[in-house]
């Protein structure tokens, strides 16, 4: 009972914690959003297990510019036993994806993971300089 | 773990936090955020909204992991630190939502004036109006002093915003089966007391 209790409060301060950069819960849910994937799912890619997830978001993020990146990754991955290399990966993923986002080349609705985002972004027709080329009137139905 | 080793184990981790330890905040949270949402519910008093209380203690939380260097262990210890600081959280929240709540009654009361002028409810505070967020904080800092009961804090809150249906007030005491003369009685034998309460509160704040 007291678990339960202590559980739905980590969770509650996690989802909280995903609105500010300094905790990794915002790129754990990011890299969610653009995987498709449930907690569970993000949990067996980095090899923990799903009730830890809660806390896994509540560190502070490592920062990839920092000098500290690979020691802070270390930490986490010993603290919460997961693989270094998968959290990296997540991590680089997530910073990825935001800057194709910031380029605006991906919508904000991803239903099917990164693959869908990849099947559109070779759909997109780009123009010399690498922007999306806008469309024209009636040339969508073409 | 008891006191002491509580005390201890919080001072390790504060400072693991002011050495970036990246897993230090996600420790802190899971060995002290339930205590402090417990220690901030019992000061609350059970009137406050769980949600609420939650909110504010989560927040303060957030916030000292973020910002360590904001607590001074000399001057205090974290958990009187955080409990302050959550409570203060706490009671901006609560004015906010009392806000918000007489704007909604005000808009409400001005639809059904219209039609017959009878409903009218004096809602708006020219005191609390005027005084800036500190003033208010500083304030209700005061009121929930000289009010340490929760069930006085209620009575106090219906004073407020203005309510003036007896049952209530009956429904916070528990006298909702006695008759409606004693009824009557006992709530302004109440509302005298605490209207007294808040005269003292008033004289000691403009030194008369």
């Amino acid at each position: 009972m007291e678990h339960n209790e202590t559980s739905s409060i980590l969770r509650h301060a996690a989802k909280k914690a995903g609105q500010m950069k300094f905790f990794l819960a915002e790129y754990l849910s990011e890299f969610r959003r653009f995987r498709g994937f449930s907690e569970e799912e993000v949990a067996q890619f980095l090899g923990c297990n799903a009730m830890f997830i809660s806390k896994l978001s509540l560190c502070r993020r490592p920062q990839p510019q920092s000098q500290k990146f690979r020691s802070d990754v270390e930490l986490n991955a010993v603290a919460f036993n997961i693989q270094p290399s998968r959290l990296v990966q997540l991590i680089r993923e997530v910073e990825a994806m935001k800057v194709l986002c910031e380029r605006k080349l991906v919508t904000q609705e991803v239903p099917q993971g990164l693959l869908a985002v990849a099947r559109d972004i070779t759909d997109v027709e780009l123009d010399n300089d690498g922007t999306v080329k806008p469309v024209e009137d009636g040339e969508e139905e073409k | 773990m008891n006191g002491m080793e509580r005390e201890k184990y919080a001072d390790q981790l504060h400072q693991r936090l002011l050495q970036h330890d990246p897993v230090a905040p996600a420790d802190f949270a899971e060995t002290y955020l339930e205590e402090l949402v417990r220690r901030l519910r019992a000061r609350a008093g059970s009137v406050v909204d769980e949600t609420l209380v939650r909110d504010a203690a989560t927040d303060a939380l957030l916030d000292y992991v973020q910002h360590p260097s904001k607590f001074n262990p000399k001057k205090s210890a974290i958990f009187t630190y955080l409990t302050m600081a959550s409570y203060r959280d706490l009671q901006n929240m609560l004015v906010k939502e009392k806000r918000r709540g007489r704007r909604e009654i005000q808009i409400q009361d001005v639809e059904i004036s219209t039609d017959d002028g009878n409903n009218i409810v004096e809602l708006d505070n020219p005191i609390l109006d005027n005084m800036s967020e500190m003033e208010i904080k500083d304030l209700l800092g005061r009121v929930a002093e000289i009010f340490p009961d929760a069930r006085d804090r209620a009575l106090l809150d219906l004073m407020i915003d203005g309510e003036r249906r007896t049952i209530k007030y009956c429904s916070i005491l528990g006298i909702q089966s006695l008759s409606a003369d004693r009824q009557r009685k006992i709530v302004k034998q109440h509302k005298d007391r605490i209207t007294k309460r808040l005269r003292r509160l008033g004289d000691k704040i403009h030194g008369t």
